[in-house]
């Protein structure tokens, strides 16, 4: 069983490695077309016309672009993703700082809209057939309008300078320090046993977190809702009512189990858009992850970053994309066995 | 309009329809609605409490920003903005989604096969990372940013529509048209796409909700609409630097991007109940 | 019970005596443990000599020196030097170096690392910013480990200027030849106060202060500079007591803290100046648009708006109090006259001349704000100007390849104060900077850049200044300032260069 699991999981992960490919040649003609030149981005304000030049001679930039990307294809696959005109150092050393920050804001806000998203779903399902359901349908509809970098403004407005519970920039107190051991700041944090600083790591994603998760859990809300409501339409609900066990046996023992398969499969779905809007909400509140790299490295055309940095994003949503595929086949009866 | 026709007109179609209608008025009668030209600085004036604040003045009602610029006249054209983007984003993105789905469901095989793969490829870039770089590309001004949302969105359309297009191929009446010696053509324009055009006009109204936002988050971190259009993106990153000092210059921006996003969500889902059979029966069943 | 109090009372008598000697400066008033500053921006790179950019400039100078110091109103003083004089052609200078001066790694500073820094680095074609200043060292010859003799390929009046001057840094030479070049923009190592002992980018950087340093010891024993980009975060961290310090907040936070009275604030006008720069060809081709575009700015409402009035008015290529500053050279805000100009070359509110633009938002503060209002103001007398948001890499792309917009907001640091780094590198065709490009321009200043005497130097550049001013070449707005906020029980010197100098600060 678990083989066969894996065995299409693999599967559908082999097939977007063609997609991953083209996408890749996509991004590097774009790039390439922007009407900025690398090789002078990569060089003091000073340089000669000689010496950007040489630079593009150098960089390969006077190749056919074909060449180009057959080069920089080359040393990707050996984990050099060339030198950021910023930073002017690795590019790979650069993403790779900055990666762990992004994971752990998108898991978290993950798990804020999963727990957000399903309470709101059971309650308004709970209350169904009630005025509080439509209360409730409409106050998802409101929560739907504001996408999450509304939310993160009015976050910062509402619980960072009306009331100032939450700090609205960073990810720790200025003066704090956490050594790394994994890398994954929150992580760390616990591990020192220090519990200020455990405090402030946790006060300071919070808003990020809450930006993020709260805008991305009305549709699990929905889903789940739509959801519940179809599986107690089928007969086997009307059975175990006959059997006589509780509404509280029925929802929880019988009917979420299946009635949380598409909210998994909106969530692998999702996924991608939800790691996409951690751009903007780590601009607005200064968290030093991707997001704020790539705006950054998009205001100093910084080539380079802005083309790892597009094809991690991509490579995340396919991934998911492919895992949400791979478990609405396993988990659905009907679709496998037709 | 269209609720008429209908038995009982859906109250989300009813009060999101009036908000839709009421920023569509702002934006088209804008200079004469706003009391200032919005461009217009006071730099003796800068960042004026509204009328209801401290030190509020009638004169700039909802009061003015770091530029001494009148934050109401600001909204009203700032609404001419974005219902102009709304539209013309949303009826390309449609037009080139509509277009491509109806190819790719009708003709099925590699057809479908390219363009589905097509998508695919789209899709895996998430949107707000995938307009950025268009703009980085294109450059700014209204027209590019419309261009962008098409560009992005056309997809959602194209999905969505080309599984109904499949299912409205396999009907009867278009084997039927088929049969006694339709064009291809024909049979798409007379008997396929009215079958398609319910889920289009709800579609359309989501994507306007959407190219709002869209286009706010670009003026937003100002790769949107040039300095001198007023929009309610670039009022939010004006307000920002000032917000511990003027509240009101962030808030009001983006109650205006909430309010009209939720209409045209409303005013979708309501298309949705009351065009959608399917819907219907499901909702009786 | 009373004896063990008593002998536990004596031993903690003892061990506080022991701590005192032990460390004579413990509980010493004037010495903190730890200072903590708010800064805008990372280093980006710790190789001292790849960025001339001011920022970083402040974090720099703390682990490194300079040859040459700078008191706080920019004269020169000795540094690492002790010595310089300038051959009267200007094609050579003799250094001495202090012989008491130790890397923090133990070895000692010679000639040999004064060599390599300001020639050997140079010439090895490693991307370095502080080629613009001593691209023309043909030689250093070393006399002994603490006497040189720079040469140079073309005369280079303003040497010791660009020694105390941004990126000029001595770094060691044994230690550049061992990490290589990767390793130095990572691994700092130099002769100042400071060393590196934490840095995580982006975010914290940590100095702790070296006992063994050669000058006089700064008060902090740790410096904790703290990266916090966003103005709000920055003044938020020192109204909370997190930092001791925050730099470049907005002028409307300081005009609150100086009232407040628990924080202290300062403005410091510094050496930098905004401007809009011109370019001599399409529509500035036209002396008339030039001199309108100038007469139509009103500088004291743009200085009212958005630096409270603080900043102050300029009208030439260089701020009060420097070399070359013509006192009583004014050009004035007269609507009237620029209007009567455009009419002059046909154009009017109606029939408005229309040009590009560009400025950056956020690369200083208030210059998107200043832009937009200069963009009304020409609106009012019939300049219609689209505007364009770049950045300040961007800006160097598009003048090095000639697609510059006719005018851009700009801002021009000269921590030297000296002429020739204001209105010279401005102006001089050769250097990336220029953009008002005519043959007139470069006839006069080609000979000021070789000029060797002092006093005819400085005359030549206020004729040149009063030139730019009267051709239009260059529309001068603001000197900006720079704004601290620091916590009571500090007291700050500020430079007029814009850095922040921990010797500069006292503990009270």
């Amino acid at each position: 069983m678990f083989i066969a699991i894996l065995r299409v999981i693999v599967r559908r992960l082999l097939a977007i490695v063609p997609v991953f490919a083209v996408v890749t040649v996509l991004v590097f003609g774009a790039l390439r077309i922007l009407p900025v030149d690398p090789a002078q981005m990569s060089l003091p304000p000073s340089a000669t016309i000689e010496q950007v030049e040489a630079k593009r001679e150098a960089m390969g930039l006077n190749r056919p672009i074909w060449t180009q990307y057959s080069m920089w294809a080359q040393a990707a696959i050996t984990g050099d993703l060339g030198e950021s005109a910023q930073y002017r150092t690795s590019t790979a050393a650069v993403v790779l700082d900055r990666l762990p920050a992004t994971i752990e804001l998108v898991i978290c806000a993950l798990i804020f809209a999963v727990c957000v998203g399903m309470t709101g779903g059971l309650l308004i399902f709970a209350v169904r057939g009630t005025a509080l359901e439509s209360v409730g349908l409409v106050v998802t509809s409101a929560v739907m309008a504001l996408p999450d970098f509304l939310l993160a403004l009015l976050f910062i407005l509402l619980l960072g300078v009306l009331i100032p519970i939450f700090p609205v920039n960073g990810r720790l107190d200025p003066g704090m320090q956490v050594p790394s051991y994994t890398g994954f700041l929150l992580i760390d944090a616990v591990l020192t046993g220090d519990f200020r600083v455990i405090v402030s790591a946790f006060e300071h994603i919070a808003l990020p977190v809450m930006a993020l998760g709260l805008a991305f859990s009305p549709t699990i809300v929905r889903v789940l809702h739509a959801s519940l409501i179809n599986t107690y339409q089928q007969s086997y609900i009307q059975q175990a009512r006959l059997r006589g066990l509780s509404d509280r046996e029925i929802l929880f023992g019988q009917a979420l189990k299946n009635a949380i398969v598409p909210v998994v499969i909106l969530v692998g779905t999702q996924f991608g858009g939800l790691f996409g809007g951690t751009l903007l909400v780590e601009m607005i509140f200064s968290f030093p992850g991707l997001g704020n790299l790539m705006v950054k490295a998009m205001q100093t055309a910084d080539l380079s970053v802005i083309m790892a940095i597009s094809l991690i994003y991509c490579a995340t949503t396919l991934i998911f994309n492919s895992i949400a595929d791979a478990l609405a086949y396993l988990l659905n009866p009907r679709l496998r066995n037709g | 309009m269209m609720g008429k026709m209908y038995r009982l007109p859906d109250p989300g179609l009813l009060i999101g329809g009036s908000v839709a209608l009421l920023v569509l008025v702002c934006g088209i009668f804008a200079p004469w609605i706003a009391p200032y030209h919005p461009n217009d600085q006071e730099l003796l004036f800068i960042l004026a409490p509204p009328v209801w604040a401290d030190g509020g003045s009638m004169a700039h009602p909802l009061g003015t920003d770091s530029l001494g610029r009148d934050t109401l006249s600001r909204l009203i054209y700032g609404a001419r903005t974005a219902v102009t983007v709304a539209a013309a984003a949303s009826f390309g993105a449609m037009l080139l989604g509509a277009f491509f789905a109806h190819l790719a469901g009708y003709f099925g095989g590699w057809v479908d096969w390219i363009i589905s793969r097509t998508v695919e490829i789209w899709l895996s870039f998430p949107p707000v990372v995938l307009s950025m770089l268009l703009i980085t590309g294109l450059g700014i001004g209204i027209d590019k940013v419309i261009l962008a949302i098409v560009l992005v969105d056309w997809t959602r359309f194209c999905r969505v529509l080309r599984s109904e297009v499949q299912v409205a191929r396999g009907q009867d009446y278009v084997a039927f048209a088929r049969l006694i010696g339709f064009s291809h053509f024909r049979v798409i324009i007379r008997e396929i796409f009215p079958a398609t055009l319910p889920m289009l006009i709800t579609l359309l109204s989501l994507q306007m909700g959407i190219s709002v936002v869209v286009e706010a988050i670009l003026s937003f971190v100002a790769m949107g609409v040039p300095s001198d259009v007023p929009a309610w993106g670039q009022m939010i990153a004006d307000a920002r630097i000032d917000m511990y000092y003027a509240p009101w210059g962030l808030a009001l921006p983006i109650f205006a991007i909430f309010l009209t996003v939720l209409s045209f969500n409303l005013f979708g889902d309501g298309l949705r109940r009351t065009l959608d059979p399917r819907h219907t029966a499901q909702r009786s069943a | 019970m009373n004896s063990v109090d008593r002998r536990l009372f004596m031993k903690l008598a003892a061990a506080a005596g022991g701590t005192l000697l032990v460390s004579p400066n413990f509980a010493f008033a004037g010495e903190v443990d730890n200072l903590s500053i708010a800064w805008t921006t990372d280093t980006a790179s710790w190789d001292p000599n790849q960025r001339l950019s001011p920022d970083p400039q402040t974090i720099l100078k703390m682990v490194f020196d300079q040859p040459i110091d700078m008191t706080s109103d920019l004269k020169l003083t000795p540094g690492l030097l002790t010595e310089w004089t300038l051959a009267d052609d200007a094609m050579s200078m003799h250094v001495t170096l202090r012989d008491d001066v130790t890397f923090s790694d133990g070895s000692k500073l010679t000639t040999e690392d004064f060599r390599y820094t300001f020639f050997e680095r140079v010439n090895q074609g490693e991307e370095l910013d502080i080629a613009v200043g001593f691209g023309t060292v043909s030689d250093i010859e070393i006399l002994s480990p603490t006497e040189a003799v720079m040469q140079f390929s073309k005369p280079s009046p303003i040497v010791a200027q660009w020694l105390s001057f941004s990126a000029s840094y001595v770094v060691s030479k044994a230690y550049a030849e061992k990490v290589g070049p990767e390793k130095m923009k990572t691994s700092p190592m130099g002769t100042g106060p400071y060393v590196l002992t934490e840095y995580q980018r982006d975010s914290r950087i940590v100095l702790t202060r070296r006992d063994d340093y050669w000058g006089d010891l700064p008060s902090a024993k740790q410096i904790t500079i703290e990266i916090i980009p966003d103005p709000t975060a920055r003044l938020a961290a020192l109204e909370s007591g997190t930092v001791d310090i925050a730099t470049e907040l907005s002028i409307r936070d300081v005009k609150r803290l100086e009232q407040g009275g628990t924080l202290n604030a300062v403005t410091n006008p510094i050496a930098r100046i905004i401007y809009v720069t011109i370019r001599a060809d399409g529509v500035f081709a036209d002396r008339n648009v030039r001199l309108a575009a100038h007469h139509a700015v009103d500088k004291d409402l743009l200085s009212k708006a958005f630096f409270g009035g603080d900043a102050v008015t300029i009208n030439q290529p260089t701020i009060p109090g420097m070399p070359s500053f013509l006192p009583d050279f004014h050009f004035d805000y007269d609507v009237a006259k620029a209007q009567e100009l455009l009419a002059a070359s046909g154009f009017g509110p109606d029939n408005p001349v229309t040009l590009d633009f560009a400025t950056t938002n956020g690369q200083f503060p208030g210059d998107y704000d200043i832009a937009r209002a200069v963009v009304t103001m020409w609106e009012k007398v019939g300049i219609k100007a689209n505007l364009t948001v770049i950045t300040e890499s961007q800006w160097y792309e598009l003048n090095a390849s000639g697609k510059l917009p006719p005018a851009s907001l700009f801002v021009w640091e000269n921590g030297t104060g000296d002429p020739e780094l204001f209105a010279g590198n401005m102006f001089d065709a050769d250097l990336p900077f220029a953009t008002y490009r005519t043959d007139e321009v470069t006839a006069m200043i080609k000979p000021l850049l070789k000029e060797p005497d002092y006093d005819t130097r400085i005359k030549g550049y206020e004729e040149f200044n009063q030139y730019l001013i009267e051709e239009g070449a260059m529309i001068p707005l603001l000197q900006a300032i720079q704004t601290i906020g620091y916590r009571n029980g500090i007291e700050i010197k500020p430079w007029a260069n814009g850095l922040i100098r921990p010797e500069a600060i006292t503990i009270s």
